[in-house]
């Protein structure tokens, strides 16, 4: 929404007035903050990803969280020539949808998606969804250079004919003003996505040559659903990676598993059933038996909480990226 | 001093026809009637409005008008309160000119019965249709607040809005373009005709009932130089009395007014019921959920049905219309096992238009006038229709130059010309060495009986309503660059 007033519209015969001139001032000023402002760059998302994985959305995926505020969705960036870079759209209770496709080309891909076009796919005002990415060749390097929402309306060129002393100053004429002014973006005119805080475990720590870093996220409980995205890279040794919840009754463990190969895992913990559900029939791990066994407790809404991870391996070359851990009214 | 024919015409459509209705001229023995800028001991800008006003006494010797006489031809239109807002016109012939003085409805019948002191007569008072639609209780919907914060409308739209709310048609209003924009509107409960006077006091306008043609006005800010030619000269010869009144009813040192700014809450919750309440197999009931605030968008709820000992229950629905401040749900169960549900931890989310930091714009006179005097402030402090600094400082000017400076009153008693003249209307003052110049019309009575036509008015001087002459302003549409023009406020 505008962070100004908008102009009143003019009419011929009414006196022109401080209030309306000053209005359309005031837009002015708000426009060069929003748009044009050069003390400050408005950030553009970079990510340089190995999608290495084959055109499997079981497989290796590339997800990213965005908030629906805008109509159109780019994701642009390089590949290698031929590689089809495929976006997948995924809304709380909905299965993965295709929304968009391109083949990579002098090295590059731009893909523009209308998001208020995918009839019932479109993501309603406000609502979080997200955005998967694969690609049709295997291990290649990808990088991303851009992905963000933006408004397909473009402004309309102001064409203001030029005056003279002798001219008189009628509605048309001011209203073009009002009038571009008016066709403005309500919002800031460009929505990144967002992607949590990775954490990577890839070197040995400790005499036995034992693994043990952890990453931690931690809020007030205000959903029911919890969902977390990572992936693994699994050198000549397993990965083990564990998970836990903490809070002030104590430490509580909910699962843990070995990774077996090169894998990316979605994972839905429900707070009001304390199970662990895998999204996406992955394949390959079994995480959340036991769940109830380790007497993991049911979080009340409103307490604080935190998760964490651990991943250990002996391997070198063994990661853990996490994408990100989010909390949900519905699981995604 | 010419002599003048007068003839009135009062039509009372007492079957609804839609026309002039019955012809009860003949039956008038005094007809009055009277209009203001603002109710009565208010300063001439005051917040609210002034409902013009007529009232006639009729002869009802045969018991026309009597409500209680079955064998008057009119007694089913008059019978059990049926007289209540019975439309009204009266229309006056000067000299072979016609013109509707008054339209209007019914507001209160009194008769006075034959008695050795007194004759049977009726007395009738007549108000204007805003009387109608004043005691109206209107809320705006969700969606028009929401359309007018997206579309940010000026007054005179948002006017038109509230105007179309009660039935009132395009063609029943005759609007100003507005001058500000109120980007956030919305009617809880609210009377429409007080909200309207609102608004136009809040953008310096005049909104008001056209008791000639039976319109709905609104005039905004520029309406006093905007007034056209003068309509008739007030001199020693046509008015039976000329005075000069002193008062400081609107004088004042100091302008204070207070912004009522809102901004936009986040998506939260905006009610709970913490009541349990139970709604028995296939029933519906209705639920209306007050908000702090007014509401801006809606995104949903939350609750939880159970059965009474406490297990969830399937298919319980709401459905939710929703106003600018408040909610109405509509819960049904329609549990297929015949089970009382019970409503539990009941939720509503949205945004609302929370109340934010308010700004003051005030100013204060230095003139020499008040360096030896005590004034008065006159504050804007509640209009919920100020919404922003620019339009408070708008406001405020106009206020201050029309008011931090002493501004001539005059009152006209029985003037004698063939004009009927009305609030707003511009005339000239020429009073040698007393008074001169051009003034309009703020208040306005006038009777007509066997004696004739009688006028008396209530003038203000036009040269002191605006910080510069009405003719100095830049007008869209007919000055040019190099024209030696104003901005207007």
């Amino acid at each position: 929404m505008r962070n100004f007033i908008a102009p009143p519209y003019f009419q011929n015969g009414n006196p022109l007035n401080a209030y309306g001139v000053n209005q359309i001032i005031e837009a002015t000023n708000a426009l060069e903050s929003e748009f044009l402002d050069f003390k400050m760059l408005r950030p553009k998302m970079l990510i340089k990803e190995r999608m290495r994985s084959i055109d499997s959305l079981n497989d290796s995926k590339n997800g990213f969280v965005l908030l629906k505020n805008f109509s159109h969705l780019r994701v642009a960036g390089n590949s290698t020539d031929g590689n089809v870079i495929r976006v997948y759209l995924r809304r709380v209770g909905k299965n993965n949808v295709q929304i968009g496709e391109a083949t990579t080309a002098s090295s590059g891909f731009d893909i523009n998606i209308h998001l208020n076009n995918l009839d019932g796919d479109t993501p309603n005002a406000g609502e979080i969804y997200i955005i998967y990415l694969t690609s049709s060749l295997e291990d290649i390097d990808t990088t991303i250079n851009y992905m963000y929402e933006y408004n397909f309306t473009p402004i309309t060129k102001i064409e203001m004919s030029t005056i003279d002393g002798q001219t008189t100053i009628d509605q048309t004429h001011l209203n073009k003003f009002v009038d571009n002014i008016r066709q403005l973006p309500e919002l800031a005119p460009s929505n990144p996505p967002f992607r949590g805080v990775g954490g990577r475990v890839s070197w040995p720590v400790g005499a036995s040559n034992y693994i043990n870093q952890f990453t931690k996220w931690e809020g007030v409980r205000l959903n029911n659903f919890l969902r977390m995205r990572f992936r693994t890279q699994i050198g000549s040794e397993n990965l083990s990676v564990s998970f836990f919840i903490d809070t002030y009754e104590g430490q509580f463990s909910i699962g843990s598993f070995f990774a077996d190969s090169l894998k990316s895992y979605d994972y839905v913990l429900n707070f009001t059933t304390r199970g662990w559900t895998i999204t996406n029939s992955v394949t390959g791990a079994s995480v959340g038996t036991g769940t109830a066994e380790n007497g993991v407790q049911n979080i009340a809404k409103g307490t604080f909480y935190q998760f964490r991870t651990t991943a250990e391996t002996n391997s070198t070359s063994s990661y853990f990226y996490v994408d990100y851990v989010l909390e949900s009214k519905n699981p995604l | 001093m010419t002599s003048k024919t007068l003839s009135v015409f009062l039509g009372i459509d007492w079957a609804n026809s839609g026309g002039d209705g019955t012809d009860e001229s003949s039956r008038i023995e005094e007809i009055s009637g009277n209009e203001s800028l603002s109710a009565p001991d208010e300063a001439v800008f005051s917040e609210g409005g002034y409902i013009p006003q007529i009232s006639f006494s009729l002869i009802n010797t045969d018991g026309r008008f009597s409500t209680n006489n079955a064998s008057s031809p009119i007694y089913n239109n008059i019978r059990d309160g049926n007289f209540f807002q019975k439309k009204v016109v009266v229309k006056l012939t000067i000299n072979s000119t016609q013109t509707v003085i008054f339209r209007g409805s019914i507001k209160s019948l009194d008769e006075t019965f034959g008695t050795y002191n007194n004759t049977n007569t009726v007395k009738i008072v007549c108000r204007g249709q805003e009387d109608i639609y004043k005691n109206v209780k209107l809320s705006s919907s969700l969606n028009d607040s929401r359309s007018n914060f997206l579309t940010q409308r000026d007054e005179s739209l948002i006017i038109s809005s509230i105007l179309e709310g009660i039935g009132i048609t395009v063609q029943q209003m005759s609007l100003d373009k507005g001058l500000f924009i109120i980007p956030y509107f919305w009617l809880d409960n609210d009377s429409p005709i007080e909200d309207c006077w609102r608004i136009a006091s809040a953008c310096g306008g005049r909104f008001y009932y056209n008791s000639q043609d039976g319109k709905f006005y609104y005039k905004n800010a520029f309406y006093y130089a905007s007034l056209g030619a003068s309509q008739e000269t007030f001199t020693q010869a046509n008015v039976g009395s000329a005075i000069f009144d002193g008062v400081d009813k609107d004088l004042i040192k100091k302008v204070r007014v207070t912004t009522r700014n809102r901004r936009i809450g986040k998506v939260d919750e905006i009610w709970s019921n913490d009541e349990v309440f139970s709604i028995a197999p296939y029933a519906t009931k209705i639920i209306t959920a007050e908000l702090s605030n007014p509401l801006i968008t809606y995104t949903g709820y939350e609750f939880r049905p159970t059965t009474f000992s406490g297990f969830s229950l399937s298919n319980v629905t709401i459905g939710a219309e929703s106003y600018s401040n408040k909610i109405v749900l509509t819960i049904y169960n329609g549990n297929t096992n015949n089970n009382v549900a019970y409503v539990k931890e009941l939720k509503l989310f949205g945004q609302l238009l929370e109340p934010s930091e308010t700004i003051i714009y005030e100013r204060e006179s230095n003139s020499a006038f008040w360096s030896t005097r005590s004034g008065s402030e006159k504050s804007l402090s509640s209009n919920p229709y100020i919404q922003t600094y620019a339009q408070a400082k708008s406001i405020g000017d106009i206020i201050f130059d029309r008011q931090t400076k002493y501004n001539s009153v005059l009152r006209i008693n029985n003037y004698l010309g063939n004009q009927f003249l009305r609030v707003g209307s511009r005339v000239t003052v020429n009073i040698p060495n007393r008074a001169s110049g051009d003034f309009f019309i703020v208040k306005a009575d006038w009777a007509i009986n066997s004696s004739g036509l009688k006028q008396n008015f209530e003038l203000l001087s036009l040269s002191g309503i605006y910080g510069q002459s009405p003719d100095s302003y830049f007008i869209i549409g007919t000055n040019k660059t190099a024209d030696n023009k104003k901005l207007f406020y």
